[in-house]
């Protein structure tokens, strides 16, 4: 790993893509209605049942769903749409999390590429105990680490 | 802030050698035992094992109590923990995207045949 990307992790940042077999139309309607999202966002094991999801698909409006564990515990879920740019750009944010995530897709001949960068980080993280673990020695040690990185 | 002043100029000490800086490198990817630390290097089991005993005592990294492996880690409880959630996080997204993947194909194959 290299330091800037560490440099990425302590604001939360990450970047995750996917080119799909699917036309954009498609995966545009897959993460705007609720019937498609309910089957992948919980992704393998978590279910999400579909009756649990609202989704009010424009710029503040706001989504709401229920993850279902294995063991039944449920796992609420709620955002707020930020940019809804059909079919190539949703940015939510969800304050439970303190995430903003934005998902975009580009076509790739018949395929569409989907890439999700996610920025944020949890309130505990941004609390007194991680100000002092963090600003103080990680900071001064990754600015360190930079300067050699490109030294 | 002068005891973290204290423990700055200690981490920086040590962080003056490029070999400790490499092991700093290679443990904020994951904890990893002296041996696993050694690998890349071309110097001695014993030698790496002095460059982690100057990183311990900067308060830079810690060693497991596990009598068999003694895995070494950055001692940056915040930092391990933020490293953790974005993998989990990331690992999220994964997981969406290959359900995302089967569903598409399921639609698709429906559609074409119906």
């Amino acid at each position: 790993m290299s330091a800037p990307e560490h440099k990425d992790d302590r604001r939360g940042e990450l970047t995750v893509s996917r080119v799909v077999d699917a036309p954009r139309e498609l995966v545009w309607q897959a993460f705007t209605e609720p019937e498609h999202l309910a089957v992948f966002w919980g992704g393998p094991g978590i279910s999400v049942p579909v009756e649990s999801v609202t989704m009010d698909v424009r710029p503040g409006g706001s989504f709401e769903l229920t993850m279902v564990a294995p063991d039944g515990t449920e796992y609420p879920n709620r955002g707020e749409y930020v940019e809804v740019d059909k079919p190539s750009r949703i940015v939510f944010t969800e304050p439970d999390t303190g995430i903003t995530a934005t998902i975009t897709f580009a076509e790739v001949g018949d395929k569409t590429e989907v890439t999700i960068r996610q920025v944020g980080v949890p309130e505990r993280f941004l609390g007194p105990e991680a100000e002092a673990g963090f600003a103080a020695t990680f900071d001064k040690l990754e600015a360190l680490l930079d300067r050699w990185a490109d030294g | 802030m002068t005891l973290t002043e204290e423990r700055l100029d200690a981490a920086f000490s040590a962080l003056a050698d490029p070999t400790r800086r490499a092991i700093i490198i290679r443990l904020s990817e994951g904890e990893a035992t002296v041996k696993e630390l050694a690998e890349p290097f071309t110097i001695s089991l014993q030698a790496v094992s002095k460059h982690i005993r100057v990183l311990e005592r900067a308060g830079l990294i810690s060693q497991g109590v596990d009598a068999q492996r003694r895995p070494c880690r950055l001692e940056t409880d915040t930092a391990d923990e933020l490293v953790n959630w974005i993998t989990e996080q990331k690992k999220r997204w994964e997981g969406r995207l290959d359900a995302l993947e089967a569903h598409l194909e399921q639609v698709q194959t429906k559609e074409s045949n119906g």
